[in-house]
């Protein structure tokens, strides 16, 4: 029996570890890690600490088929030797 | 792109439509990894990292344009894209910001229109998701200006973006606060 799921790509995402793009307006990580953004406080505005979320398998299969975004693929993984 | 017409009606009211350009967005091309495109917008870049695209508001003195020319020679269509915006005052910071930007090979603006359509200059029309191309004929790049001017006049930097495409450029639907999200 095998299960399908959603990577990104090896190759990309050892390149831009820190990739995002959108799903429903909000950021996501690719690399499926949380991803914590500093931005350094400046005369006008404080400095303040953002999380962009990692990117779920149902995220990746919706970049994948609905969005067709290249860096992701799409593999038949096989249960346990079973 | 193939051959087609598509009938167009602008008089059906009396409604003026503003023109010029309100605010802008940039980023490297080099940081957009991918580009989304669905109906023929737009819908979603995928970028190398967070926080690379920047925003510009610049002067809002009915300045700010962006004209797209299109041109002919024989059978070979090109399209001359420029913007033009300025910032008031000289400062060091602004003049950090022209020498940065000067070295930019490749630039994409995203361009909000007084109707509130975006425009997308600095990559060729794309038909499908996939990486972005620069603009075809010219890289899209930023060349600014650092003008005193004379007292009755104001001091400013000034950002004239210009590139040579196939086609004219894409829109975008995506919001201010979906830019700066990514």
């Amino acid at each position: 029996m095998a299960t399908t799921k959603y990577i990104v790509d090896p190759q990309f995402i050892a390149k831009y570890p820190g990739a995002v793009t959108l799903i429903d307006g909000a950021p996501v990580a690719l690399s499926g890690k949380d991803l914590t953004v500093e931005t350094p406080g400046t005369r006008e505005n404080a400095p303040k600490t953002r999380v962009i979320p990692g990117a779920t398998q149902e995220q990746l299969r919706y970049l994948a088929e609905t969005e067709r975004n290249p860096h992701i693929r799409k593999i038949e993984e096989k249960d346990g030797g079973k | 792109m193939a051959c087609g017409l598509v009938g167009i009606n602008s008089v059906t009211d009396c409604v003026p439509n503003y023109g010029g350009i309100v605010k802008s967005f940039a980023a490297k091309l080099a940081d957009i990894t991918s580009v989304t495109i669905a109906s023929g917008v737009i819908s979603n870049f995928t970028m190398a990292s967070t926080g690379l695209w920047e925003e510009y508001v610049y002067d809002a003195d009915g300045t700010a344009n962006f004209n797209q020319t299109g041109g002919i020679n024989n059978n070979r269509f090109s399209v001359e894209q420029a913007a033009f915006m300025k910032f008031k005052g000289i400062n060091a910071a602004y003049i950090s910001a022209a020498n940065n930007a000067k070295d930019c090979c490749d630039v994409v603006f995203i361009h909000v229109l007084a109707n509130g359509t975006r425009l997308v200059q600095g990559i060729e029309a794309l038909a499908a998701t996939g990486a972005p191309d620069r603009t075809f004929n010219r890289s899209t790049r930023i060349i600014p200006n650092v003008n005193t001017d004379t007292t009755q006049n104001e001091a400013r930097l000034e950002f004239n973006v210009t590139g040579n495409a196939n086609s004219f450029t894409l829109t975008t639907s995506l919001t201010d606060s979906a830019i700066l999200a990514l």
